[in-house]
């Protein structure tokens, strides 16, 4: 299979039917409506697995695929590239947030919701996230990492693949595969150490795992590092973070046994 | 699913008590490796998600929506 025209062409679907009403494309983008939810339950991972496989605009991975399809078909001079969050910028006013205002659950649900992987797209060097849209302000991820926009898109589709496979040698063939077309993000090194946890091989996961914490810190991968005994891993944790919120990853995990 | 396999290790736990020293520390490292198993299928749960990015409550009441 040609991943990359697949993914295209899954971005590309009624395309015609979004129009730009400006001469460029950041306005454009920001003119159209990109059906962003407010969610007020944590979303269904399978069937944001299953949305993600087709690219639904339900979700950031479907929309930023179809404003690349947008900007590619209408500005098509426009500089386009794919680009992974590694610091992401709703996470930071909602660390802002609880470090401000009494502290709920829910605020805590939200932030780790902020902290999974997120993809936008940069146009001509401007970040384009569709929750902009929504939001009606601009929101600028700190800090992303750039590719090759098909290629990016490619890349993620096939780490989403990669989670239907049961054996774990297929899965690790999507990952290499995913690799090939879009080399060290940090969603695929993540996926890789998710993988080899549950195969056992622990000193592979931990440099996975360090790996992934290097390109994109997060609370869940600082938990999943102090789990395996790294000391410094939940120090950095709660220099961070909230002692409230390792007591929830605590009880979600707990919850599996 | 989950329960039955907590009440098999606890099973477990007891009868490894009955045993002669010797299989009693044969059989401590099997239940630790069980648990390890058990552990590892936790913590890559915690670890697998998928990317959504829709707002959450708190940031959607904040900011005027479109």
């Amino acid at each position: 299979m040609d991943y990359i025209e697949h993914v295209r062409s899954l971005a590309y679907a009624n395309i015609e039917s979004l129009t730009p009403i400006s001469d460029t494309p950041i306005e454009s983008l920001l003119a159209l409506d990109w059906n962003v939810a407010v969610n007020d339950e944590p979303i269904d991972q399978a069937g944001l697995l299953q949305a993600n496989l087709t690219l639904e605009p339900t979700y950031c991975l479907g929309r930023a695929a179809r404003a690349a399809a947008f900007v590619e078909n209408w500005f098509p001079k426009a500089q386009l590239q794919y680009a992974e969050v590694l610091e992401d910028g709703m996470r930071n006013m909602m660390l802002d947030i609880i470090k401000q205002e009494s502290l709920q659950e829910s605020m805590l649900i939200e932030l780790l919701a902020y902290e999974d992987p997120h993809a936008v797209i940069v146009v001509d060097d401007a970040q384009f996230d569709p929750i902009s849209a929504q939001l009606g302000m601009p929101v600028i991820h700190p800090k992303i990492g750039c590719h090759k926009v098909w290629q990016g898109f490619a890349s993620d589709w096939l780490i989403e693949n990669a989670k239907l496979a049961t054996d774990p040698a297929e899965k690790l063939s999507c990952l290499d595969q995913a690799e090939q077309l879009c080399p060290s993000t940090a969603y695929l090194t993540e996926a890789r150490a998710v993988i080899y946890m549950a195969m056992g091989k622990m000193t592979e996961a931990e440099y996975n795992l360090n790996k992934a914490l290097e390109m994109r810190p997060t609370a869940r991968l600082l938990f999943a590092l102090t789990m395996r005994g790294i000391t410094e891993a939940k120090s950095r944790f709660h220099q961070v973070y909230p002692a409230e919120l390792f007591q929830l990853l605590q009880q979600e995990m707990e919850g599996y046994l | 699913m989950k329960d039955q396999e907590e009440e098999d290790l606890k099973r477990f736990e007891e009868i490894i008590k009955s045993l002669p020293e010797e299989e009693q520390q044969v059989m401590e490292r099997e239940l630790k490796r069980r648990r390890g198993v058990t552990v590892r299928a936790m913590i890559s749960q915690v670890m697998a998600r998928n990317n959504s990015h829709n707002i959450g409550p708190t940031l959607g009441g904040k900011f005027e929506k479109k």
